[in-house]
C-alpha cells in the first residue's frame, strides 16, 4: 500500500512541476489557487458513530487545498485538490490535460470506518487470522464443569461466574475500525485526427485493512453452542483495470467496455483459541449429558474454532453498445454484456478437529482429504442483452420499446458435503447428524419487455404517458419463478414558467408461480439406511408449509411518485417529493396436508407408522406465515431562497413513514411427521398445525428530518456569517402480539418474561441526531481570510436488542456476559453468548471549535 | 483468420471512422425550434456579450469557455449551443429558446456518448429531465461538472427530497460526510438497469465497493445472490447494517424453519440480544467453509 501511495503522491508532484514555474508569464498562463491550513479542538466524544465515516479530532490538518493552471495557448489545464489533508479521510485530486483532447486524473482516497473505541474482548490478534487468548476459563477455574448439556446448578451455579470472572481478568480494549485507501489513475484520449473516437484507461487498487464485529461459535448445534462476540479481520486488496472506447458518429455511437476486478483477502481464514475449554491438542472430550438416543454421550470439543472469511475471487467483464438513428426521427440501442467471476480458494477442512472414525471413512476431520474437493472451483457466468427503440411517428408522440434479458448462470459444481455443524465431534468420531448437504448453485434469468408511450397533449405542457411492462424471472433451487405485469400511467405539467410537476401510478401484479414448500429437498443427501433426521424435506418439509417467501411469492403492488418544483417566487426555489409504495404479498395460503406424498415405509426411527397415518388427517392452519404487507410513505421539500444578495436562506424537510406486517409460528421442529405425538401435543412448543402458535409482529419505522440554513454577508468582502441546523429522529416500533405474549396451549394465558417462548412488544427504538453548525468568516487582507466554526452535535440511541438488560436478557456479573432470563433454559449454552459490549457505538454529544486561515493566489 | 481481417475489417473500421467523421456531429436547430429555420449564424460572440456582459463574466469561469478558447467550435462559442442567432440579433426576443429536450440535443453534439450513452432512454429524459435541470453551464456553481448547485447531492436532492431524508438515517452510506457520492452508485445520464445503477445489476453496482461479497461461494444464500436489497436498504436506515427490518425479523420475513428459527425467543439461542440470527449465522452472504451449509461456519 505505500508503494501505492508513493506512487500516487510522486505523480502528483510531477503533474505540478511543469507549471511551477510558470508565474512569470502572467499572460498566457491562468493561475488561481488556495490554501486552507486549520485547527481543531473537540471534547473527544467517546463514541466511535461521532466519526463513523470522518476524523474529527484535535490538532492541526489543511482542511482544503485547491492549484488551478491554465494555459491559454495550448488550452493545457492542470487541477490540484485536496481535503482534510493529515487526517485519515484525506482525499487528493489531480487532473492535467487538454480540453477536449486528453487528461490525466490522479486520485487518493481514504475512508475510515470506525464500528467501536468502547469494545472489549479477551482475544489478542497475533496476525494471520489467528485469535488467542492469556488462559481459558476452565485454565483458570479448575472446578468448571465441561458438559455440553449441564445441569442447572453446574452452568448457572458454577460456569457462569466462572466466565464472568473470567471475562473481568482478561477484557482487553479492542478498537473495531476498518479504512479503506484508494488510489486511482484515469486517462482520457481522443484522437487528433478523430475526435469523436475517444478512449478511456483507468485503474484502482483499493486496501481495506482492520477489522469488524463477527461471532465465533464452537460446538453443535444451538444447544451446544459454545458461542463468543469477537472481531473479524480485515486485510483486502481490490484492483480493478478499466478500459472503455466510445465512437460518436452523426447516425450512431457504439462504444466497447473491459473491466477487470481482482479481489485479494490476505488473511483467508480466522482461527479462534476456545475460551472454555483446555489450552492443548485439538480437541478435548467433554461430557454430554444426557446424551440424545442417536448421539454419544461425549464429544470432542476443538480447542479452536476456524473458519473461512471472503475468498479471493476475479471478475471480468465484456460489454459492448450501439445506437443508431434509424429513419421516422427513431433511434435504436442495443447492448451485450458478458462477465465472468470465478473463485478457487482452497478449502479449509471441515474442522480443527482431529478425530477420525471409521464411518467418517477413518480420515480425521481436520483432514482435507475428507473434503469432495479441495478448492471451491466456483464459477458465474452473467450475460446481459438489452434493445431500447424509441420513435417518434408523429408530433408530440414520443414512443419506446425494449428488451432486456440477465442471465445469471452458475457453473459452480454441487457436491455432497458432511454436515459438520460445529467444531465438536462425536468421541466415537461421527458429526451429529449422518445425512450429507449438497452445495446449490442458486442463480436467475431474467426477462423484462415492454413498452411506453408519452403525449403531449398541446396545453400548459401537459405529458400523458402509458406503460406496460412483462418480468419473467427463472430460478433454479427456489420455491418459484415469478411472472410480473406491470402497468404505468403518467402525467407531466409544466403550467406556469418555473412550475412543474411529475406524477406517476404504477400498478404491478406479481405471481408465484406453483410455490413449492419443498424445493430445498435437493440440498439433502441421505442415505437409505441413515434415515435418522427430521430435517430431512424430503419426508417432512422445511420451512412451514404457509410460509411464503416473499421475493418469489405473490405480490400486488401500487406505487404513486410525484415531484415538484416550482421557482414561481422571485429567487425562491421549492422542490417537493412523495413516494407511496404498498405492497401486498397475499398469496392465497390454504389449509394443507404436507405429508401426503410422503412413503409411511420411510418414516424415521422414533415416529410410529401409526402416529405417521394419523398425522396425514391433519392440515396446516393455513395462514401466511412471512412478510405479509409493506407499506411506505416517503416524501420530503427542499427549499432555497437568496432573499438578496447578502441573505441566502435554505430548508428541507423530509418525513417517512413505513409499516410493515409478518407472521410466523412456532412448532417443534423435531416432530414434523408425527405431530399427534402426545407429549408435542401438550407441549407449548407445539405441532405445525397449532393455530395458536402464530404470533404477529407490525413494524412502524418512521423517520423525521428537519434542516434550516442561512449565510449573511456582514460586511462585503469582509465579513460573513453562516449557520446551518440539521435534526433528525428515526423510530422503529414492534407491535407483537400472539404466541409469546400468550401461551399457545391456552391463549388466555400470558406467558410470564421467564418463560423459555415469552416474547412481548419491545420498547421503541429511538435515533435522534441534531447537528448545528455556526461559522464566521473574516477577510483580513485581500487574499487572506481567516474562519472560526463551532459545531454542537447531539446523538441519542436506545435499543432494545443493544441493552444488556431487557425482559429476555440479564447480564451475569459483567456487562460483557449475557443469557437469557428464562427459568427453564438454564441449561443451554447457546443462550448465553461473551460479548464485546452493550451499545458498540453508543450515544453522544460533541463539541467541535475549528479555525481556520484561507489564502488565495 | 488474420488476413481477413486485414482485407475486410481494418478498412471497414476505417470507413466507418471516416463516414462518422464526415457527418460530423450537428444539430438541426430548426429541427428543433422552428423559429431558427431562416436564422443563420453570427460567428461573432463579441455580439451576443454586447448585451449579454453578466453572463460573459460567469461563463469565462467555467470549463466550457476554456474549452473553446483553443478549440473554437465551428459556430463560436455562443451559437454552438444557442444556435444561429441572426434572428435573435436583429429582433431580440425569447422565440429562439430551447425547452429542456431540445436544449439536451445541443449539449449531445460534444457530450453524447460515455456515460451519455443511455441518456435517450433513460428515465430523466423521459421525465422531461434535461441537462439544465441539474447543471449550469454557463457558470461555476460547484468544483466540479458545472453542476447546478455547489455539491453533486444537493443538486440530486432538488428532485429527489426524501433520499436526503434516508441519507441522514443513523445507519447510512458514507454520503452526507462527502466520502461517497450519488454518481457512485447511479448514472443519473442513464443505465441499462432500473434505478439508474451504474452496475449491470443491484448487486453488481454494490460489489464495486464490496467486492467480498461477490463470490461466487460455494454455499449461496439465494436471496442475497439474487438481489441485495432483499434485505438491505441502500440509502439509509433506522436499523443496523442498512437492514430493512430490525435483526431476526430480517430472516422471519422468509424463515419458518421451527423451533429456534421462529424467534421472537427461543431458549437455545442468544436471538434477543446481539445480532439475532446472525450471532451464529455470521456468513450469510455465502460461505467458502465445506460446514457452511447453514452459514455458521
Amino acid at each position: 500500500m505505500t508503494t501505492m501511495k508513493k506512487t500516487v503522491i510522486t505523480a502528483l508532484m510531477i503533474l505540478v512541476l511543469p507549471f511551477s514555474s510558470l508565474a512569470q508569464d502572467a499572460d498566457r498562463y491562468d493561475l488561481s489557487g488556495s490554501v486552507t491550513p486549520g485547527a481543531q479542538l473537540t471534547n473527544d466524544p467517546a463514541s466511535s458513530k461521532f466519526n463513523e465515516y470522518r476524523d474529527i479530532e484535535d490538532g492541526v490538518f489543511i482542511p482544503g487545498f485547491r492549484f488551478d493552471a491554465y494555459d491559454t495557448d495550448s488550452g493545457r489545464f492542470l487541477e490540484f485538490r485536496g481535503r482534510n489533508a493529515f487526517r485519515d479521510d484525506q482525499n487528493f485530486q489531480a487532473r492535467a490535460g487538454e480540453y477536449g483532447r486528453w487528461s490525466l486524473g490522479l486520485e487518493w482516497d481514504e475512508l475510515p470506518h470506525l464500528l467501536s473505541n468502547r469494545a472489549l474482548s479477551p482475544y489478542t490478534y497475533q496476525g494471520d487470522g489467528s485469535f488467542t487468548v492469556p488462559t481459558t476459563v476452565s485454565t483458570l477455574t479448575p472446578g468448571f464443569v465441561k458438559d455440553l448439556v449441564p445441569s442447572a446448578a453446574e452452568l448457572t451455579g458454577t460456569n457462569d461466574p466462572a466466565i464472568a470472572n473470567y471475562l473481568s481478568q482478561y477484557l482487553q480494549r479492542t478498537d473495531l475500525k476498518n479504512d479503506r485507501k484508494k488510489g486511482s489513475a484515469v486517462v482520457e484520449y481522443s484522437l487528433p485526427t478523430i475526435t469523436d473516437l475517444k478512449f478511456r484507461l483507468a485503474f484502482s487498487n483499493e486496501d481495506r485493512d482492520g477489522n469488524k464485529v463477527t461471532y465465533g461459535p464452537i460446538g453443535d448445534r444451538p444447544p451446544r453452542s459454545l458461542n463468543i462476540q469477537m472481531p473479524e479481520p480485515i486485510e483486502h486488496q481490490t484492483r480493478e483495470l478499466k478500459f472503455e472506447t466510445d465512437y460518436a458518429a452523426e447516425m450512431f455511437n457504439a462504444s466497447l467496455a473491459y473491466t477487470y476486478s481482482d479481489f485479494d483477502n490476505d488473511v483467508p481464514s480466522m482461527t479462534w483459541q476456545n475460551i472454555y475449554a483446555g489450552t492443548s491438542g485439538t480437541e478435548e472430550t467433554w461430557t454430554d449429558n444426557p446424551p440424545p438416543a442417536t448421539n454419544p454421550a461425549t464429544r470432542n470439543v476443538a480447542i479452536f474454532g476456524r473458519r473461512a472469511l471472503a475468498p479471493k475471487n476475479q471478475s471480468h467483464q465484456a460489454m459492448a453498445t450501439v445506437g443508431v438513428d434509424l429513419p421516422f426521427d427513431s433511434r435504436l440501442t442495443g447492448t451485450a454484456s458478458f462477465a465472468r467471476t470465478t473463485q478457487d480458494e482452497s478449502l479449509l477442512p471441515y474442522s480443527t478437529n482431529a478425530t477420525a472414525h471409521a464411518s467418517g471413512g477413518g480420515v480425521a476431520w481436520n483432514d482435507a482429504a475428507k473434503l469432495p474437493r479441495t478448492s471451491a472451483d466456483a464459477k458465474m457466468n452473467t450475460r446481459l442483452y438489452n434493445l431500447d427503440y424509441a420513435i417518434s411517428p408523429v408530433d408530440r408522440l414520443n414512443v419506446r420499446a425494449f428488451y432486456r434479458f440477465h442471465d445469471l448462470d452458475n457453473n459452480t459444481p454441487m457436491e455432497r458435503w458432511w454436515y459438520v455443524t460445529g467444531d465438536t465431534t462425536g468421541t466415537t468420531g461421527s458429526v451429529s447428524f449422518k445425512n450429507k448437504r449438497v452445495n446449490l448453485p442458486h442463480a436467475y434469468d431474467k426477462q423484462n419487455v415492454g413498452a411506453e408511450a408519452g403525449y403531449g397533449l398541446g396545453f400548459l405542457r401537459t405529458n400523458v404517458g402509458f406503460g406496460f411492462e412483462r418480468e419473467d424471472i427463472d430460478r433454479p433451487f427456489r420455491e418459484a419463478n415469478t411472472d410480473e405485469n406491470i402497468y404505468r400511467v403518467s402525467l407531466r405539467m409544466r403550467p406556469l414558467k418555473g412550475l412543474s410537476f411529475r406524477t406517476k401510478y404504477q400498478y404491478g401484479d406479481r405471481e408465484g408461480k406453483n410455490y413449492n414448500n419443498n424445493v430445498s429437498t435437493v440440498s439433502y443427501w441421505y442415505s437409505p439406511t441413515e434415515i435418522t433426521d427430521s430435517d430431512n424435506p424430503q419426508f417432512t418439509f422445511n420451512n412451514h408449509p404457509d410460509t411464503r417467501r416473499y421475493d418469489v411469492s405473490d405480490r400486488k403492488r401500487k406505487l404513486f411518485d410525484f415531484i415538484a418544483s416550482t421557482s414561481v417566487l422571485d429567487k425562491l426555489d421549492v422542490g417537493a417529493s412523495y413516494r407511496y409504495r404498498n405492497d401486498n404479498f397475499d398469496s392465497d395460503v390454504a389449509p394443507t396436508q404436507p405429508l401426503i406424498n410422503v412413503d409411511a415405509a420411510n418414516v424415521r426411527p422414533g415416529a410410529t407408522v401409526a402416529e405417521f397415518e394419523a398425522s396425514r388427517a391433519l392440515f396446516t392452519p393455513g395462514a401466511q406465515i412471512g412478510l405479509l404487507r409493506n407499506i411506505q410513505h416517503r416524501g420530503g421539500v427542499d427549499l432555497s431562497y437568496p432573499l438578496s444578495e447578502r441573505l441566502t436562506l435554505a430548508a428541507f424537510g423530509a418525513r417517512e413513514d413505513g409499516k410493515s406486517l409478518q407472521r410466523g409460528i412456532e412448532y417443534n421442529e423435531n416432530n414434523k411427521e408425527n405431530p399427534t405425538n402426545s407429549s408435542v401435543v401438550s407441549s407449548e412448543l407445539g405441532p405445525w398445525t397449532r393455530a395458536s402458535s402464530q404470533w404477529v409482529a407490525e413494524t412502524r419505522d418512521q423517520t423525521s428530518t428537519v434542516g434550516i440554513g442561512a449565510g449573511i454577508v456582514i460586511l462585503p468582502d469582509k465579513l460573513s456569517f453562516s449557520t446551518d441546523h440539521t435534526f433528525s429522529q428515526g423510530e422503529v416500533d414492534i407491535t407483537y402480539s400472539g404466541f409469546g405474549t400468550v401461551s399457545s396451549l391456552d391463549p388466555a394465558t400470558a406467558l410470564p418474561d421467564n418463560h423459555q417462548f415469552a416474547f412481548r412488544t419491545p420498547t421503541t427504538v429511538n435515533t435522534i441526531r441534531y447537528t448545528g453548525k455556526v461559522g464566521i468568516d473574516y477577510q483580513v487582507v485581500r487574499d487572506l481570510m481567516v474562519g472560526f466554526g463551532y459545531m454542537f452535535e447531539r446523538y441519542h440511541l436506545s435499543d432494545w436488542q443493544q441493552d444488556p438488560n431487557t425482559p429476555w436478557v440479564e447480564t451475569v456479573g459483567n456487562d460483557n456476559f449475557q443469557r437469557d432470563t428464562s427459568s427453564a433454559t438454564s441449561t443451554q449454552w447457546g443462550n448465553r453468548l461473551p460479548n464485546m459490549g452493550p451499545y458498540l457505538a453508543p450515544s453522544y454529544v460533541a463539541h467541535v471549535g475549528t479555525v481556520t486561515m484561507t489564502y488565495k493566489f | 483468420m488474420q488476413s481477413v481481417f486485414r482485407r475486410l475489417g481494418i478498412p471497414s473500421l476505417a470507413l466507418i471512422l471516416i463516414s462518422g467523421t464526415a457527418l460530423a456531429k450537428e444539430v438541426d436547430f430548426a429541427k428543433l425550434n422552428p423559429a431558427f429555420k431562416n436564422a443563420s449564424f453570427v460567428n461573432d460572440s463579441g455580439v451576443c456579450y454586447g448585451c449579454h456582459q453578466d453572463s460573459k463574466k460567469h461563463f469565462e469561469e467555467t470549463a466550457h469557455a476554456k474549452a473553446f478558447r483553443k478549440k473554437v467550435p465551428d459556430r463560436g462559442e455562443c451559437e454552438s449551443c444557442h444556435g444561429p442567432r441572426s434572428l435573435h440579433v436583429e429582433n431580440p426576443t425569447k422565440e429562439h429558446a430551447l425547452n429542456v429536450t431540445q436544449q439536451a440535443s445541443a449539449c449531445l453534439q460534444c457530450h453524447e456518448g460515455a456515460d451519455r450513452k443511455f441518456w435517450k432512454s433513460s428515465a430523466h429524459a423521459s421525465e422531461d429531465v434535461g441537462c439544465a435541470s441539474c447543471h449550469t453551464v454557463m457558470s461555476k456553481k460547484s468544483e466540479r461538472n458545472l453542476l447546478a448547485k455547489p455539491t453533486e447531492r444537493d443538486t440530486c436532492y432538488t428532485c429527489h427530497t426524501n433520499v436526503r431524508g434516508e441519507l441522514n438515517k443513523s445507519s447510512h452510506h458514507p454520503v452526507r460526510e462527502g466520502k461517497l457520492s450519488c454518481s457512485g452508485c447511479h448514472n443519473a445520464h442513464g443505465s441499462l438497469t432500473p434505478g439508474m445503477l451504474k452496475g449491470t445489476s443491484i448487486n453488481d453496482t454494490c460489489f464495486k465497493c464490496h467486492q467480498e461479497k461477490r463470490g461466487p461461494f460455494v454455499w449461496e444464500h439465494a436471496p442475497v445472490r439474487e438481489n441485495c436489497l432483499n434485505c438491505h436498504e441502500a440509502h439509509g436506515s433506522n436499523n443496523r447494517k442498512l437492514q430493512n427490518g430490525k435483526d431476526s425479523f430480517v430472516c422471519l420475513q422468509c424463515h419458518t424453519y421451527g423451533g429456534h428459527i421462529n424467534l421472537p425467543r427461543y431458549n437455545r439461542t442468544s436471538n434477543p440480544y446481539g445480532e439475532g440470527c446472525v450471532n451464529c449465522h455470521m456468513t450469510i452472504h455465502g460461505s467458502n467453509s465445506p460446514s457452511g451449509a447453514k452459514f455458521t461456519r
